[in-house]
């Protein structure tokens, strides 16, 4: 499968913008900070470390869609395309559970029917759309948890694989609100110290908000305009628990099987692994198990970061955010760094960490990996050239 | 299409079916579900939860009995337990998913503050929970996708595009909350539900709200032909076309050109190729009149010849998410029979003048099945299998 990546837009707590995003993730920066006090009131107490976007509307309802927004016309305008284009095409859209902070404040006042809030994850899509300016375009709203971005990014592009439509806007986005930061409180899965991931210290995530789009176009309407190739995806469940991997990897190891398959790859030409790595201890052991049973004797020397520490766990748009690291790397000869990093795990001593900075290295063909609550797991294959 | 696909299992769960049969007889015997504004007894439930089910919330339960039985009827689970699913993908849509369980856990939040939330409520509060629960039930290790006020059967057909993965269970899950349900409907129809439903009748009241749950297996056909399936119906056509509209369907009914019109139009290219005839539409009408206008104006731009309409939430009520996947069931129930349900509106309530007889189909009549979510309009034909 070839399908053309002609544009890439990020909105995050490191940077506003892809050259700012990269810049600012080689440079190893970390974009978390204390909570606002608004988002702090509405969390148990004690430190809490977030990643916050300091632009955008707080009006209730409408935070999610003005990021999405902002990362979707950059990457529209990287593609040289316009809404008219995505309006022939479709759009899909990954979200979380940002709008629910104005249902909670509907449900405390319900007497008043006008002020019902857009509180429904596709009401994001619908209010991107008319941004946008669209009005035809077919939508589709993914709420897969964490891996919601990179679903739509995979849906958009088995769209276009398979000629119903020749391109797309795809992407995910999420933003803090005091019923997701309270809930992973009450999961104890928030470091309040610093986000780790891989490193043996490690303790929890921490959250972020942020936005990440692609446009995506069939290779023969990208032309040259590509700026790097989606060749393949897979999708897995973990069938194993709510909230918790599978310990050996077993539905992580699915995806990224599945992706090479639809690559048609072979597991040794996998230069670089963007990974979920969300520090939490559960979840890092379970990629890099998954990881271990793919690439065998391979794994401790291919190059895998996270980006989490930097930028934060940005659920619903994680996915996404790491297919953008994934584009910038195969562009930029660069593998973006896992930061902070200590020593990791006794077991997964050596492994490869690209620990604290970034470094050159050649790269033809990258995963990055999401995955979510309710065992949804996604990996996505890019390439720099399209496959023959 | 390219690629045939067919359908070889269904299960529907909801308030008085609490199966197909049920279903079926339900549509057939003209009665509708209720006759209250809303649900209050959820005989579905009493009826039928398994031990497997006993703590999960209501979202989870309907859907597990809902992909259960057309897991069961496509004969995937007459081994279960032996039978890998792991190229199983279950897609699910929804509108407000898991309302019960969120709104209580926002209100606990709101009462008690951060330190009253719980992790239980927290997890089952996820969109995508149930969906989860339900491929940790029953092995489902395919893509395993939930999608919001969209159209679930779309993902599902682009899925099984894909060679590793032969059967996908696509459908949609509906369980509602009062408060929300009662204002979402008043934010779209600027009226509170009352009374009983009549699509397309100039006395069309308003909305009944209902819940369900409707799932079918949608296998790649020469999959389900090597392992014997028994195949109920062949997919030969699916459309799904973006409309004008946010949370509100006014467009609709001025212009079906961009909407209803183009995704009856697509659906039915399957069909045209193979000059086999329309003799069913099962509408997606909710007695508002933007979509009953719009599905109207649609049809009666197609000018299609002795094609019956049926409007299932004459009888069920309004399922939201779920209409579309009822709709579906309904079809298929009609293809079971060879014949379509009536749909009783006398002439002068008959707004728009269109045909509710009944009509004996064909071996290769077609049948539309309409489902209008929030973000689009989607449309699925399908026929009976060649014997």
């Amino acid at each position: 499968m070839n399908v053309a990546i002609t544009g890439v837009g990020v909105v995050s707590c490191i940077g506003l913008g892809t050259q700012s995003f990269w810049r600012n993730l080689c440079a190893g920066s970390v974009g978390l900070s204390q909570a606002p006090s608004d988002l702090a009131a509405r969390c148990r107490p004690g430190p809490l470390l977030v990643g916050t976007v300091r632009v955008g509307t707080k009006e209730p309802g409408h935070r999610p869609a003005e990021l999405a927004h902002m990362a979707a016309l950059e990457a529209l305008s990287q593609s040289t395309n316009m809404p008219k284009d995505i309006d022939r095409g479709m759009i899909a859209v990954g979200t979380g559970t940002g709008e629910i902070d104005s249902l909670s404040e509907f449900l405390s006042r319900p007497a008043n029917h006008e002020l019902m809030p857009p509180f429904v994850p596709f009401a994001v899509t619908t209010d991107l759309k008319t941004r946008l300016g669209c009005t035809i375009a077919p939508c589709t709203t993914f709420v897969n948890a964490c891996a919601a971005g990179s679903s739509a990014i995979a849906h958009a592009a088995s769209e276009i694989a398979a000629g119903q439509v020749e391109v797309a806007l795809a992407g995910g986005v999420e933003v803090l609100s005091g019923m997701l930061v309270s809930g992973f409180q009450s999961l104890r899965a928030l470091s309040s110290t610093q986000c780790r991931p891989f490193s043996r210290e490690r303790n929890g995530t921490q959250l972020a908000e942020g936005a990440a789009f692609v446009v995506l176009e069939s290779q023969r309407r990208a032309g040259h305009r590509a700026l790097a190739w989606l060749t393949g995806f897979g999708i897995s469940s973990d069938a194993y628990h709510p909230t918790r991997p599978d310990p050996a990897g077993g539905g992580a190891a699915l995806a990224m099987s599945r992706a090479l398959v639809t690559g048609r790859l072979a597991a040794k030409s996998v230069d670089y692994i963007s990974a979920h790595g969300t520090a939490t201890p559960a979840n890092d052991r379970a990629e890099l198990n998954a990881i271990n049973a793919l690439f065998g004797g391979r794994a401790s020397s291919l190059p895998i970061s996270s980006m989490k520490g930097q930028v934060g766990h940005t659920a619903a748009a994680s996915g996404a955010m790491n297919l953008a690291a994934c584009v910038l790397a195969l562009q930029a000869q660069c593998l973006p760094p896992t930061v902070p990093f200590s020593d990791p795990d006794a077991e997964f001593d050596g492994w490869d960490f690209v620990p604290n900075r970034s470094r050159n290295a050649r790269i033809d063909f990258t995963l990055s990996n999401s995955f979510g609550f309710g065992g949804s797991n996604v990996s996505l294959l890019t390439s720099r050239l399209p496959l023959e | 299409m390219e690629q045939e696909i067919v359908v070889t299992g269904r299960g529907v769960v909801g308030p008085r079916f609490h199966d197909r049969s049920d279903f079926e007889s339900l549509i057939f015997r003209g009665s509708p579900v209720q006759r209250a504004p809303y649900p209050t007894d959820r005989d579905w439930l009493a009826a039928q939860r398994p031990k497997a089910l006993q703590t999960t919330d209501s979202f989870t339960t309907m859907a597990s009995l809902a992909v259960g039985q057309a897991l069961e009827d496509a004969g995937l689970l007459a081994d279960f337990g032996e039978r890998d699913l792991s190229d199983v993908g279950l897609v699910m849509g929804t509108f407000f998913g898991p309302a019960e369980v969120a709104t209580t856990y926002l209100l606990r939040l709101h009462e008690k503050g951060p330190l009253g939330a719980s992790p239980a409520a927290f997890i089952d509060s996820h969109f995508n929970m149930a969906a989860g629960n339900v491929s940790s039930l029953f092995g489902l290790r395919g893509p395993v996708l939930v999608v919001s006020g969209s159209d679930p059967f779309s993902v599902a057909t682009s899925i099984l595009a894909h060679d590793d993965i032969p059967i996908v269970v696509g459908g949609t899950d509906q369980v509602t909350q009062q408060m929300v349900a009662r204002y979402s409907a008043w934010r779209v129809h600027r009226e509170l539900p009352e009374g009983s439903l009549r699509p397309f009748s100039l006395s069309r009241g308003l909305p009944d709200l209902c819940e369900g749950s409707a799932y079918v297996v949608l296998e790649n056909a020469s999959a389900a032909q090597r392992r014997g399936a028994h195949i109920a119906a062949h997919v030969v056509g699916q459309s799904l076309v973006g409309v004008d509209s946010a949370l509100t369907f006014e467009r609709l009914a001025q212009d079906p050109g961009p909407g209803i019109f183009d995704a009856y139009l697509g659906a039915m290219r399957g069909a045209w190729d193979r000059a086999q005839p329309v003799a069913c539409i099962v509408a997606s009408a909710n007695a508002s009149r933007w979509v009953d206008g719009g599905e109207a104006m649609a049809l009666a731009a197609l000018c299609l010849d002795a094609c019956s309409v049926v409007p299932p939430k004459a009888w069920t009520g309004e399922c939201f998410a779920s209409g579309g996947a009822l709709a579906i069931i309904a079809a298929l129930s009609i293809l079971d029979r060879g014949t379509t349900p009536a749909y009783v509106l006398s002439p002068s309530d008959n707004e728009y003048g269109l045909d509710f007889g009944v009509r004996t189909l064909n071996r290769d009549s077609v049948i539309l099945s309409n489902s209008i979510c929030a973000t689009g309009i989607s449309t699925l034909a399908i026929r009976a299998p060649v014997q």
